[in-house]
């Protein structure tokens, strides 16, 4: 009778542990599975997108005081922005002069991150704007 | 028992922690995030404000008949009055001022009295512009200045005389020149430029009636030539600066973007030289 008592005493023991130690572990994997969540909600690296929008405005910035956009000739815009980018980067340019324009034509691919922006310029007695895309090439 | 109570509290414990720090980046990943779209848009504000002075400073060169330079510690104007061009300067001035207002709101111009073409000059706080309801060139805040050399060019204008109805000798070498396509006329006097100056470039040489150019410095430091009977010349104007660098030129209109949401702000004038 005392042995059947003490062993059904440690077999509820040994019960009990294990489940506690069960619900132990779940609850910390659920944690675990929010934290892990949390931070694949994370957004990517702004900086290395920031950079990317300031060489855009920057190729912009200097097509412009070079008279290059004013000039609306597709083949020379294309010729200056390849000199002025990084081959692993590509920008598509559409600069719009009173009733005219010029678009370099390339157009981005879908699912990547798109740095754009616009400049204004004056040729002549008439105002132009020049907008771009630029992205890393895939 | 026990063991197994302080196993599950230190899984807990561990849990918490591990919550605690994720909690902790996220919000430094939502910070960034802020900083980063307060840095973009602070980026195109500079962008926009460069673009539209760039804009504005291309229309003033093409447009207003001003050559300036700047040269070490010299600044020089030259320009023709009256000219053809100011109403295209006008014009252009404020067609791109609507173009991009109507674009852009957080974007304003200055387009008042665009007309006198007045610039400002930095470091010494000076302005140079042509007054049209008084027929004047205008310097003001005219100080520090070490040399000063006024010339006038017409091709056809007859030479008479130079009249120096007051003047105060001083430090400042003072040079006026008057000249056609056959002769001309230099005087260099020295000058304290802390006085009253008034002198005439006189084209019948009878230093008596209505004198065609009228050069005059006030004591409250305005200098002033007046342009009578519509005469069309080339005026040039060399300032040269007491101890001072960095001379630059801008155009005396501001240019404002501003994104109150934000509370990003950019005013400046479109720089010329």
């Amino acid at each position: 009778m005392h042995k059947r008592q003490q062993k059904s005493h440690y077999g509820n023991k040994a019960i009990i542990f294990t489940l506690d130690m069960f619900v132990a572990i779940t609850v910390f994997i659920i944690i675990l599975t929010v934290c892990i969540f949390y931070i694949s909600q994370m957004s990517q690296d702004r900086l290395s997108e920031l950079q990317l929008v300031s060489l855009g405005s920057d190729t912009i910035a200097v097509m412009d005081y070079s008279g290059v956009l004013q000039s609306l000739d597709v083949s020379q815009i294309i010729s200056t922005r390849d000199q002025l980018i990084p081959s692993a980067y590509n920008m598509r340019i559409l600069v719009k002069l009173g009733n005219l324009s010029a678009d370099t034509g390339n157009l981005p691919p879908a699912g990547i991150f798109l740095g754009s922006g616009k400049r204004y310029f004056v040729s002549g007695l008439n105002y132009g704007e020049a907008d771009y895309w630029i992205w890393v090439k895939v | 028992m026990g063991k197994g109570v302080v196993f599950t509290l230190i899984f807990f414990l561990l849990g918490l922690t591990l919550l605690g720090l994720t909690l902790l980046i996220l919000n430094l990943n939502q910070s960034t995030d802020n900083r980063a779209l307060e840095f973009a848009l602070a980026n195109r504000v500079q962008d926009l404000s460069d673009s539209v002075s760039n804009g504005l400073k291309t229309l003033f060169l093409q447009y207003s008949d001003i050559f300036v330079y700047v040269n070490n510690n010299q600044i020089g104007f030259q320009e023709t009055l009256t000219s053809n061009n100011t109403g295209n300067y006008v014009s252009g001035f404020n067609g791109f001022k609507y173009f991009i207002e109507s674009k852009e709101p957080y974007v304003k111009i200055d387009n008042s009295s665009v007309g006198d073409l007045k610039l400002y000059l930095s470091p010494v706080n000076m302005n140079y512009y042509f007054d049209v309801n008084t027929s004047k060139i205008i310097i003001n805040n005219f100080t520090n200045v070490s040399n000063i050399t006024i010339s006038v060019y017409k091709s056809n204008i007859n030479i008479g005389g130079i009249i120096w109805r007051s003047v105060s000798n001083g430090s400042v070498s003072f040079t006026v020149l008057f000249k056609n396509d056959t002769s001309s006329l230099q005087q260099t006097k020295n000058i304290d430029l802390k006085q009253v100056l008034d002198l005439s470039l006189d084209s019948d040489g009878s230093g008596f009636g209505t004198a065609d150019i009228d050069l005059n410095k006030q004591s409250n430091g305005v200098f002033e030539v007046k342009i009578f009977n519509g005469t069309s010349a080339l005026y040039s104007t060399t300032l040269s600066f007491n101890n001072t660098s960095g001379l630059k030129v801008y155009l005396d209109r501001f240019v404002n973007v501003s994104i109150p949401e934000f509370n990003i702000s950019k005013t400046s004038r479109p720089r010329i030289v």
